[in-house]
């Protein structure tokens, strides 16, 4: 019956957590794994999490938290920042028919961040949820949830160019 | 044009993510498995180790300290096993009708009321269920004189290998055919339908008392079997 009950739920969601996946990792591969150890995280507190208030977040939550998790582990990050911060300014801005190259260019200025303001943007303006959610995903303050989102715009912007500064504007 | 659309176009073009549940409840269940199996080797090494101890040493010349020291290391502990699910006497569902065609060719509508019955989802392809069935059919021994009914739903199989597992391993109770799991779609709220083997016990009210999904024990049965009559579980 848990079994059941997980499996129907998992499969309705599995896309959506892939994509925010995504954007955490940058990496499809990376993502699917990321999926698959959120979901064996889910059905080891599936009883926990079945009578959560709200099962989505619950989700999002470890998801998120999963990811973090695993790059603390990992301990890569400082070596692919240091890859991905070379030779922005060099790079040509597209133009706007180049959908790919533009998709390309979000999920490296999004790697360029570290992992936890990262997964803040992803939450609050993928995800959209609000600044008091995302703070208590991340287990952090408002006032700090606040304040990385505001200094990543910043850092996007600058990554991405004046033709892009527009495009994130601070909402 | 904002931040999220912005991450809308980055994700546009991803393709679907394989379904990704069955990987998850495989790794779910190996790690189950695992931590079961190497608990128990655990709780093995301590009496072995405790039953050495004492019996090599010369304080052990008073049988009582002896008994004392192995029981509290046997002592199982009272926990139930995460492939058991036990329902409360007031939380129990009533378990789907069960009629069919048994692999003998006779037709049978199984009747819940007035004893505990056993039902247990199988197939002759299926490898585990070859390590449970002697469980099976030696608690049907054992019990089917005191009035408990124990029946299988043959799932996915072909009849004729089906009725050789039967022989081989001395099945006594009957099953019903089930080539294309039209029986176990019925029970799909109770247990998963493609967790071969499974167990579930009926209480004598035709209430589900207890599911036991993937390989099971003879103690592991006895156990449910004496939940669902209403017996206190150790």
């Amino acid at each position: 019956m848990m079994d059941r009950e997980f499996a129907s739920f998992a499969r309705e969601r599995q896309q959506q957590l892939y994509r925010t996946a995504y954007l955490l990792c940058g990496n499809p591969d990376r993502a699917q794994d990321l999926v698959q150890s959120t979901l064996v995280a889910l059905l080891r507190s599936w009883n926990k999490a079945r009578d959560a208030e709200h099962l989505d977040a619950y989700a999002k939550k470890t998801l998120v938290r999963t990811f973090l998790l695993e790059r603390r582990k990992l301990r890569r990050e400082a070596e692919i920042q240091t890859l991905a911060s070379g030779g922005w300014t060099d790079r040509a801005v597209p133009g706007p028919a180049a959908e790919a190259e533009l998709r390309i260019l979000i999920l490296e200025a999004l790697r360029s961040l570290p992992p936890k303001p990262r997964a803040m943007l992803v939450l609050r303006y993928w995800e959209d949820l609000s600044v008091e959610q995302t703070a208590l995903i991340l287990g952090c303050s408002e006032g700090n949830v606040k304040s990385q989102c505001s200094r990543s715009l910043d850092k996007l912007r600058a990554l991405l160019g004046t033709p892009f500064a527009e495009l994130v504007a601070s909402p | 044009m904002d931040l999220h659309e912005l991450f809308s176009t980055a994700v546009a073009d991803l393709p679907d993510v394989p379904d990704q549940v069955p990987a998850a409840q495989r790794i779910r269940r190996r790690r189950t498995a695992v931590a079961r199996s190497s608990a128990i080797a655990a709780a093995c090494a301590l009496v072995v180790g405790v039953g050495t101890l004492t019996f090599a040493s010369p304080w052990s010349r008073h049988p009582a300290d002896t008994d004392k020291t192995v029981s509290v290391a046997a002592t199982p502990t009272p926990s139930i096993p995460a492939n058991i699910t036990e329902f409360k006497p007031g939380k129990r569902s009533a378990a789907p009708a069960l009629s069919g065609i048994t692999l003998q060719g006779k037709s049978l509508a199984v009747s819940y009321t007035g004893h505990v019955t056993v039902v247990n989802v199988w197939g002759s392809w299926c490898l585990p269920c070859r390590q449970e069935v002697p469980a099976f059919s030696e608690a049907y021994q054992k019990l089917s004189s005191k009035g408990v009914d124990f029946v299988g739903i043959d799932t996915r199989d072909n009849n004729t290998a089906a009725l050789a597992y039967d022989s081989q391993f001395g099945v006594q109770y009957p099953s019903l055919r089930d080539p294309v799991e039209t029986l176990l779609l019925a029970f799909k709220e109770i247990i998963p339908v493609d967790s071969v083997p499974s167990t579930v016990i009926v209480d004598g009210s035709g209430k589900v008392a207890a599911t036991i999904t993937d390989v099971t024990t003879l103690t592991q049965l006895d156990e449910q079997i004496a939940y669902a009559l209403g017996a206190a579980t150790p």
